[in-house]
């Protein structure tokens, strides 16, 4: 932490990814929908690891349930066209 | 150097909400909810939030234009006048009162509003009257 | 009317040690901000009480920084409550105002102002006039906490969903002072559409009052949809506390934990 590219950058985005993750949970959401790693671009095997772990969490919760509803409103619309 | 804060009532529609401009050495810098108007208790809209910005906006009219070959001209209300009457009675006498409408608004106090139903039902002698705010 | 406060003021005014003090005035039964130039006027000023205690506040600080933005030489008395002066603090770090510049003339809050706010600290250091409360332990955070997170979810997109997004809360914010709002961002917040994008349109200006909110409330107040946003900031003001140990407005010389400016 703190040797970014952007000096301080990646401290900043871990201190605003807390706080988001705190105040989705506080909104109804899982905070388990957000996730930070620190991933060089030379290590890609660790990126691919980290994708695919995310992707087999979130399949476990579900459908985010406001793109849910979102869709379900556009679905409306589209009928009223 | 002078600050104060002037209350006044929205012009934008019929609720009357009661607002505060706020006025630095007489230019107006913004515009507060008035938390003791019985109306809006210290809440406006988008609208009344921004009343200030159109006061100053260089796109106002604060003149009369009259369209002289597809260009709008800037003119003396006696003109502009003149004009209005003139064409509204030629309008009339061809085609009749209710080929006139009149669309008034919001932004007038309610005495404006109903000199401008007396103009319309007496002089010009059309019921097409309506108002932007009924809703 | 509180007689040391407008002796303290008049004698600041008298002996030319301010250009004015900003506070409210009370008029034709309308109470509202005003600038004092000549101690005269001091005869109709007003405490922000009208028909209950606090419910005729100002954002006096917002109008504070216009005034000293046209005239950065001046100095300037103002009227602060706890929650002002936590304002101020924060202002001072954030270089919106200068610290030597302003003379706080503080104002400690009746009990029942307190409980309605939930404060956690109702009277400011500064204390002219006014008691010196007690700490209120809060309520309206802890119900949310206290519900499931479908609850949750139920409660705020019931709440959100009224926003006619006025934009009143940023308005009246004496913290929010930005010359460019994410708010307005077309590529960020869809605009011509209402409700807007919830949650993200007020989680945005959540996060935004990290080391901003000094909880004063007027956001809650000016909302025309009474969706319970001091309720919201507060949660934002716990986890800064609980995650990055930051209590905004209470110190002069640490800087928020998303300040990057250095605080002297």
């Amino acid at each position: 932490m703190g040797e970014c590219h952007y000096q301080s950058g990646n401290v900043m985005a871990n201190k605003r990814m807390t706080l988001l993750q705190k105040l989705l949970e506080f909104s109804g959401l899982h905070a388990d929908r957000l996730r930070v790693r620190w991933v060089s671009s030379a290590e890609a095997a660790e990126y691919v690891r980290e994708v695919s772990g995310f992707v087999e969490d979130i399949k476990k919760l579900g459908p985010n349930p406001l793109s849910v509803k979102r869709a379900m409103r556009s679905v409306r619309n589209e009928q009223k066209d | 150097m002078e600050f104060k804060t002037v209350l006044t009532t929205c012009p934008y529609c019929g609720c009357g909400c009661g607002l505060l401009l706020e006025i630095l050495d007489g230019r107006l810098i913004g515009t507060l909810p008035s938390k003791t108007s019985p109306v809006n208790q210290g809440r406006l809209c988008v609208k009344g939030w921004s009343v200030h910005e159109f006061v100053t906006s260089p796109n106002r009219l604060i003149r009369p234009l009259v369209r002289k070959a597809d260009r709008l001209v800037e003119s003396s209300w006696d003109e502009a006048l003149d004009l209005s009457a003139r064409r509204l009675k030629e309008i009339k006498e061809r085609h009749g009162p209710d080929s006139i409408a009149v669309l008034t608004s919001a932004k007038c106090t309610n005495e404006e509003n109903y000199l401008l139903q007396k103009l319309t039902r007496a002089a010009i002698g059309t019921n097409n009257i309506d108002h932007c705010a009924r809703l | 009317m509180s007689k040391k406060i407008k002796e303290t003021v008049r004698t600041l005014l008298v002996e030319g040690k301010i250009r004015g003090f900003l506070g409210l005035i009370e008029r034709d039964g309308h109470v509202m901000p005003h600038l004092f130039g000549d101690p005269q006027e001091l005869e109709h000023l007003s405490l922000g009480d009208h028909g209950r205690a606090g419910d005729a506040r100002y954002p006096l600080n917002q109008i504070l920084i216009q005034l000293m933005r046209a005239y950065p030489e001046e100095t300037f008395a103002v009227l602060v409550r706890g929650c002002d002066e936590r304002g101020l603090r924060e202002l001072f770090k954030w270089q919106q105002l200068r610290e030597e510049k302003v003379i706080p003339i503080g104002l400690g809050c009746p009990e029942e102002l307190a409980r309605a706010c939930e404060c956690e600290k109702p009277f400011p250091d500064n204390l002219l006039d006014g008691p010196k409360g007690e700490k209120v332990e809060g309520q309206k955070v802890a119900r949310v906490n206290a519900m499931d997170i479908d609850a949750r979810l139920r409660f705020w997109k019931a709440e959100f969903d009224r926003c006619i997004k006025c934009l009143g809360c940023r308005n009246i914010c004496p913290m929010c002072f930005c010359k460019e709002c994410t708010l307005e961002e077309a590529n960020l917040i869809d605009s011509g559409e209402i409700p807007p994008a919830n949650p993200t349109f007020h989680l945005v200006r959540a996060i935004h009052m990290v080391g901003r909110c000094i909880d004063c409330g007027l956001c809650e107040e000016a909302c025309p949809a009474d969706i319970p946003l001091r309720t919201l900031y507060k949660k934002v003001a716990e986890i800064v506390s609980e995650e990055f140990g930051y209590k905004t407005g209470y110190t002069v010389d640490e800087k928020s934990p998303f300040n990057i400016i250095e605080v002297k």
